[in-house]
């Protein structure tokens, strides 16, 4: 059995998806804020990716918004979607030895650097290692922006109408 | 400056649940943060009733009730505060047996939600939620006791 010790520092930068060997993974945080995940496996390669999901990319994304801003009364009441659509897309393949320490530190956000920085004494395959933006999500805000207004002009003038025949029509 | 490459990656049915019930979380502990604050408020707006009263006193006592000869109609004045409050209070009264209940759901309701997020711990806001949900029984409490012992 080979044991594994796999820490993600910087995770705040992003709160990003950890998916090791095709599965999701809960890391727990350690005393000094770095994820850590800890197993033991006979498998010689473990593939560790590292990647962010947005919430306006979601299922039914259109209908969920709209939901979302009605309820919280006009978006007043909701926290703000990330406008950014900053995403990582990380993947390593990992060769396993008998003890394996692996650390991951998720870097400061920017086109030219890598998004994370490997440390281990383990033979690595970076297969993907960066941050993009994801212009759909951006294009979808957008759009969503504009519906906001008219979805605003809609709910005023139900409420004319609604002051008109409840309070004015009585 | 140089775009980045493009990207795009749809949100699974799962991820995307757990974002919308964090998202619903905030909002319902929001709501239920504003509906504390309102009866919170109300006790403020009695608090402060009281200072002017205890000021309009000293005013009185000073100039030794020389202030009606100025200001005739000044005891009209301070009455407007606190029929203020009067009214603020017969409100909160009335929406007590629904604000109140729900309330307590939605910040219990939160506290749950909010539990569903795997990525962001949400301390901070949960532990308002608790806050808020103890403050809200607390607030029951006084209204049942007001009302078994008969009072406002």
């Amino acid at each position: 059995m080979k044991e594994v010790e796999i820490k993600i520092k910087n995770s705040f930068i992003m709160y990003p998806t950890i998916e090791i060997d095709g599965k999701i993974r809960k890391l727990k945080k350690n005393e000094f804020g770095s994820l850590v995940y800890r197993t033991t496996t006979e498998n010689d390669v473990m593939d560790v990716k590292i990647y962010k999901f947005l919430e306006i990319n979601g299922v039914g994304w259109f209908f969920a918004y709209m939901f979302f801003y009605i309820i919280s009364i006009f978006g007043i009441l909701q926290p703000k979607y990330d406008r950014k659509c900053i995403v990582i897309d990380c993947h390593y393949k990992i060769k396993l030895e008998e003890k394996n320490d692996i650390t991951i530190t998720l870097n400061k956000i920017s086109e030219d650097n890598a998004a994370t920085t490997i440390e281990t004494s383990c033979e690595y395959e970076e297969l993907s290692n960066r941050y993009s933006v994801d212009h759909r999500a951006k294009l979808k805000l957008k759009i969503m922006s504009i519906a906001k207004i008219f979805i605003a002009i809609a709910m005023i003038a139900l409420l004319i109408l609604l002051v008109d025949k409840v309070i004015i029509g009585n | 400056m140089k775009k980045l490459e493009y990207d795009s990656t749809p949100t699974p049915l799962k991820t995307s649940l757990m974002m919308y019930a964090t998202r619903l979380g905030v909002i319902l502990s929001n709501f239920s943060i504003i509906i504390m604050l309102i009866y919170f408020s109300s006790l403020i707006t009695i608090l402060i009733n009281l200072v002017v009263i205890l000021l309009a006193l000293t005013v009185i006592l000073v100039s030794f009730g020389f202030i009606f000869l100025v200001v005739p109609n000044f005891i009209d004045y301070l009455s407007f505060g606190s029929e203020f409050s009067g009214y603020m209070m017969e409100f909160l009264n009335k929406i007590s047996p629904v604000a109140i209940p729900l309330t307590i759901f939605f910040s219990i309701a939160a506290f749950i939600l909010l539990s569903f997020d795997k990525y962001k711990p949400h301390t901070g806001r949960k532990i308002i939620s608790g806050m808020v949900c103890v403050g809200t029984i607390v607030i029951l409490i006084v209204l049942i006791m007001q009302f078994k012992g008969g009072g406002v």
